[in-house]
This record gives structure tokens, sequence and C-alpha cells, in this order.
């Protein structure tokens, strides 16, 4: 009898953590989920292709909404589903986040930990669609801030994924930090004897004369001596940090006859071992 | 009877009524565009950006024929810009009033497409000297050896284009730095006059603002001034009196309204062509139709009052006379240059190359855009009418496309001059 007791009570608990099948409106959790994942590939899609034709300075702006959006339509259809499947009260709460917390500490807490932190990079945005960034010995342009996983585009064209949770044990070079534009350099290695002064003249206007440079950003060349030779860099910005590739060539090309016009020579570092004999 | 109406330096300028002084070059805002006109280039926009293809790649001028042109020759005459030199003359009277300033400087700036060339213009007129820029080409490596001999003295100097003394490369900015040197040396008064774009790019490059006094410019050509303006010039020796008429509603553009209001074309021209004189005579002229095809792909034409100024073969000479008297010229909406889709980057580097020189020949151009093969664009560039290339083989951009070239560079996030 005790027993008949203890599972009426069980059932009745369960009952009151989830709705019954025929309470449950199942066309309308599909039709919610369907619509969420409308929205979502309508933002993916139409933000980025907005960001590209649009002009130059909403671009990272609709590029970095698209996570967000995606984040806040999410959230919209967590809080509309869940109250359609379950009893929404604190106790049936408590028991949800325990059921959840022994399944993911046993079984996904890499990719709980990714979500997490996807969450926080959405929130702290240490990478947004758009920028510049370097992960590991991985360097390009993020091109999707997914829940789980950012992508980034190198400059090879090749895609690289890279879990969120690497915010917990790596650092994140980010190279303009939602900026248009980013810092580049075109470095040289010049012979220690010719007339510096004159050179670096040359090397600045090597930047000044560039098609890329932007106006705003300081153009500055720096050079240190090293056991190699005098080590000149070109710090200049380019207005659109898409053209850092084409500015980095443009400087170093010209910089390469500005050397020559003063006089000076490059040098380079022999190979190991020698030339071949 | 004067009235001062600017400040530049902390010095009024007094100018007589009917001209409008020169001003402070931050002070200079474009006309308003009316509200009609914005929605109107929002929706192309909105358009331009979600359709794959533009529909038509380059803007065609096929309707202004060139008996119509010749026309327009006579009616709406290339624009001496007759207010602009005087307007300098008498914003910079007083400056060089007797004896003239030791020392002192002025600096105009000019949008590109100064055609007419209003520094140098006016200097002629006062008997002033110019100093003469080397050629294009013998600006590059040229330094301070190369400067043409500058006496000092008394007299003004002027240099009626700054963009002519540099070349943006390498070995092309040596020139104008000895220049602006020397300049800065003399105790003569001297003028200097130079495009905006090339300004902009000076002042970057090799601190022209730091030898040269605050830029000054002329007051902007609202609705208002287009309109005395445009009148003034459509004031031809033919018989009879010309009038322009908007062909979508019949109205006469020249017409004060109410409050003296200008009509909205007159407005729309003013904003388009940003207040630029040079600018919006092109784009007015582009505009002026001698009569409304009925055609079915326009509608507002269509619709518009037939009135044709060209006499029939078979016309008695009597009806021939009076519709010369009654000269009506149709006035359509303003249209947009589009700028070529493919490699559009490309472009707008050459396109800023070009307003940042003024003009260049083809070689100089290569050799300022980086990208190799660049120049393969300008055939198309040409052919839509967005470049033009002038007597002397230099290439320019057409100053009817400038407002279109500059919302192309700046919507690219390209450095945009102040106008």
């Amino acid at each position: 009898m005790a027993d008949i007791s203890k599972t009426d009570s069980a059932a009745a608990q369960a009952d009151q953590l989830m709705r019954s099948m025929g309470e449950i409106n199942f066309i309308k959790i599909a039709l919610i989920v369907a619509g969420t994942w409308g929205l979502i590939f309508l933002a993916r899609r139409l933000l980025p292709y907005l960001a590209e034709r649009g002009p130059s300075r909403a671009r990272l702006f609709l590029l970095g909404a698209v996570p967000v959006a995606r984040l806040g339509l999410l959230i919209v259809a967590i809080c509309w589903i869940v109250p359609l499947i379950f009893n929404v009260t604190f106790q049936n709460f408590l028991v949800i986040a325990g059921a959840a917390s022994v399944a993911i500490g046993f079984a996904f807490k890499d990719y709980v930990s990714s979500l997490i932190a996807g969450i926080v990079a959405i929130v702290e945005r240490p990478y947004r669609p758009g920028d510049w960034v370097t992960f590991g010995d991985d360097y390009g342009e993020v091109v999707n801030v997914g829940l789980r996983a950012v992508a980034i585009n190198t400059p090879d064209d090749n895609v690289v994924t890279v879990p969120h949770d690497t915010l917990w044990t790596s650092n994140i070079v980010n190279g303009n930090d939602g900026a248009a534009t980013l810092q580049c350099v075109a470095e040289f290695y010049v012979a220690p004897e010719h007339d510096a002064i004159a050179l670096r003249a040359a090397l600045t206007d090597v930047a000044l004369t560039s098609a890329f440079l932007s106006f705003d950003h300081p153009v500055n060349v720096v050079l240190t001596e090293t056991p190699y030779g005098t080590h000149y860099k070109i710090r200049a910005y380019p207005f659109d940090m898409r053209d850092q590739f084409v500015f980095i060539s443009d400087m170093t090309a010209r910089g390469k006859h500005a050397i020559h016009a003063c006089g000076a020579h490059q040098v380079t570092a022999p190979a190991a071992g020698g030339p071949p004999v | 009877m004067t009235s001062t109406s600017a400040r530049a330096n902390n010095n009024p300028v007094k100018v007589p009524d009917a001209l409008a002084a020169f001003i402070p070059l931050s002070d200079y805002e474009t006309p308003p565009t009316p509200t009609k006109d914005a929605m109107t280039r929002v929706l192309t926009r909105a358009r331009e950006i979600l359709r794959r293809k533009p529909d038509t790649p380059m803007i065609t001028d096929d309707r202004l024929r060139r008996s119509t042109l010749e026309r327009l020759d006579e009616i709406a005459s290339p624009p001496a810009c007759g207010p602009l030199v005087a307007e300098l003359a008498a914003s910079l009277a007083d400056w060089l009033g007797e004896p003239p300033p030791e020392g002192g400087r002025r600096l105009i700036v000019m949008p590109p497409g100064d055609r007419n060339q209003v520094m140098a213009a006016w200097a002629k007129q006062q008997g002033h000297e110019i100093l003469e820029p080397p050629a294009r080409r013998d600006v590059i490596g040229a330094n301070a050896y190369d400067l043409p001999v500058i006496e000092d003295g008394r007299a003004p100097l002027v240099i009626a284009a700054l963009e002519d003394w540099f070349v943006r490369d390498l070995h092309g900015l040596a020139l104008v730095r000895a220049l602006l040197s020397r300049i800065d040396g003399l105790k003569r008064p001297v003028i200097v006059a130079c495009n905006s774009w090339a300004w902009q790019y000076l002042v970057r490059a090799v601190q022209a603002d730091a030898y040269l006094p605050a830029p000054q410019i002329f007051q902007p050509f609202d609705a208002l001034r287009l309109r005395r303006w445009l009148s003034e010039i459509a004031e031809y020796d033919g018989p009879g009196s010309v009038r322009f008429r908007d062909a979508q509603s019949g109205d006469d553009i020249m017409n004060a309204g109410q409050d003296d209001t200008p009509h909205e074309v007159l407005q729309s021209l003013a904003a388009r062509s940003r207040g630029i004189p040079w600018v919006a005579w092109r784009l007015w002229r582009r505009s002026l139709r001698r009569q409304v095809e009925v055609d079915n792909d326009d509608s507002a034409e269509a619709d518009a009052p037939h009135t044709p100024i060209e006499p029939a073969a078979n016309e008695p000479a009597g009806d021939s006379e009076r519709s010369r008297a009654d000269q009506t010229l149709w006035v359509i909406a303003l249209e947009e240059f589009l700028l070529p889709d493919t490699d559009h980057a490309l472009t707008l580097l050459l396109l800023q190359a070009l307003l940042i020189h003024g003009q260049l020949p083809l070689d100089l151009l290569t050799r300022t855009v980086p990208e190799p093969g660049a120049t393969r664009l300008l055939p198309a560039l040409r052919t839509a009418g967005i470049v033009e290339q002038r007597d002397n083989g230099d290439l320019v951009c057409a100053p009817a496309a400038y407002p279109s070239v500059r919302s192309g560079l700046t919507a690219a996030g390209f450095p945009i001059a102040s106008v």
C-alpha cells in the first residue's frame, strides 16, 4: 500500500515537472523553432550581404550584429518554448538544473564550456565578425561567431574553426578590436653602412604616397640595429583593413626601390648550412 | 554700400552686397537636400545594395542630341565663373590694399573641376605675377634646385594651382616641399589656390597647413544663388526670352515662389552639386531638353505639355518667329552617374588619384595607382562620361560625375576632402 502511494506521488511530481503530452502544443513549438531558425538564417545571410555592399563605416557594425541577433533570438525562443513543455516553478527549476548539471558534468563538459565561452565572447567581444585576430599560429578575419566556435578566414582562404573555450586558456591577439583599420608593418633589413636619416625619410614617403593610406592615423618609421643589419619597420594604417596585404605589398615593393635609390642595399640571412657546394 | 558677410583670420571681409565674400572652408555647408530627393536617393541606394547586378552599369545620355547641345551652348553657355572671379577680387581687395601686407598669405581652396581656373583668371585680370609650375612629368624627381626663380619684393605672387606641383609618388613630393619652404621665406604677399582633394592630401603628406593659413572658399551656391546665376547666363543674344519649365509639373522653375522660395528643382540641383557652381552648371545642362518626346518609357515626360521650339520645315514664317519668341526648355529629373560594378575598388583608386592631382597624363596615373592594369578600366569610364580626356591628353574626373564619384569614395571608406 505504501509502495503504491509512493509511486503516485512520484507520478504527480513528474506531472508537475513536465506537462502531459496532451497539453504540449507541438505545432506551436515547431513553429517557434522553424521561425527562429528562419530568422537566424536570414540574419546570417542578410547582414553580411548588406555589410559587404553597404557603406564601409557600417560594415563592422552589421557583421557584429549577427551573433548578437542569433543569441537574442535563441534566448527568446528558449524562454518561449520552456513554459510550453515544463511547469516552471522554483522546485522544478532545481530539479532540471540538478539533472542538467549531472549530464553536463559527465558528458558535455567541453561543449558547454565552449557554449558559455561563446556567450562571454558575444558579451565581452574580445573578437567579433570583421576583426582580424590571431589564435595560436592562425591569423585571419573573423567570419562567423557561433555559439560554440569562432571561424576565421586566413589570407590563404582557409577557414579555421576555433572553439570559444580557447578564451579560458590562451591569449587572443586582435589586430583592430572593432576599429575600421589596423596597423600594417613593412619590414626591411638594410646593411648598416648607409645614411639612416635619408633612408628613414624616404621610407616615410613610401607610406605617405601609398594610395591605400589612411589620412587619420600616423605614419612611423622605426629602426633598430640587429646583428644582421639595420632593421626598418614602416608602421602605417590603410583606410580599409581589407587592403592590409596589398598595402604592405605596395610599401614593400616601393620601399625596396627607396632603399636602392638611397644607395643602401638590403641584407638577407644566409641559408642554414650555407650555399650548396 | 558694403556688407560684412564673412570672417577669415579674424579680419572682416567687406564686399559689395551683390557679391558673396569667400568664407573659411570649415564654414562651408552643402545646401540641404529636399526631403523628396533624399528619399529617392535612399531608395536608389537600397536598390543598388540589394540587386546583384546593376540595371544599367553606366549612365547614358543618348537623349541629349548634338543639335540640342549646340542650342544649349547658346542658352546655358559654358560658365565663365564670372561671379567667382568678382567675388574673389572683392574678398581679396581689402587685404591686398595699399600697401600690400608684408609676408601675408592667403589660401583659397577650390572643389575639383575648376576648368576656368578662377584663381588664374583673377590674377591675370589684376595683373599679378603667377608662378608657373613645371610640366607634370618634370615634377617627378624635381627638388629645390628645380624651383623657378622667385624674386622677393612687394608685389603679390599667385600660385594658381598647388596641385600642379606634386605627384603622389616617392619622388614626387620634394618639389612641393621646396616650394612651400620657399614661400615661407618670402616677404611678398602670396596667394595660393589648391584643389580641395590635393589640399587634404598635402596636409597629410607634407604638413602644408604649417606653411599656409586656414583655407577659404566661395560661399556655396544654394538654390537662390543658382537661380540668379543660371538666369543670368541664360540671357543670350537671340530673340525672345528663355523659359525653364519642370517637365513633371510644368512649373516655371525660375519664377520665385511664395516668400521667394526657389523651385524644388533648383534646391535639388544645389544639393546634388554640393553648392559647386561648375558641377551645378553641368548637371543643369544635362537636365535640359528642347522638347518633351513622347516616350513609352518615360511617362513623366509624356505627360508634360508638348512645346516644340524648333519650327517645322513647312511652318510659315510668322509661326516660326512666334515659336522662337517662346523659348521653352524642359527640365527633367537629374540622373545619377552609376559607377561600374566591375573592379569597383580599382575604379575608385583611379578616380581618387585623379581627384587628388586634378589632372594627370596616363603614364603618371599608372604610376600613382599601385595595382597593375588599372588603366584598362579607363575606356569604360570615359565612355560613361565619368572620366574625360583634355586637349593636352591629360585625364580628369568629369565635374558632372563628381557628386557620384564622391559618394562612391565615401561609401568605400576613402579619405574624403571637405568639399
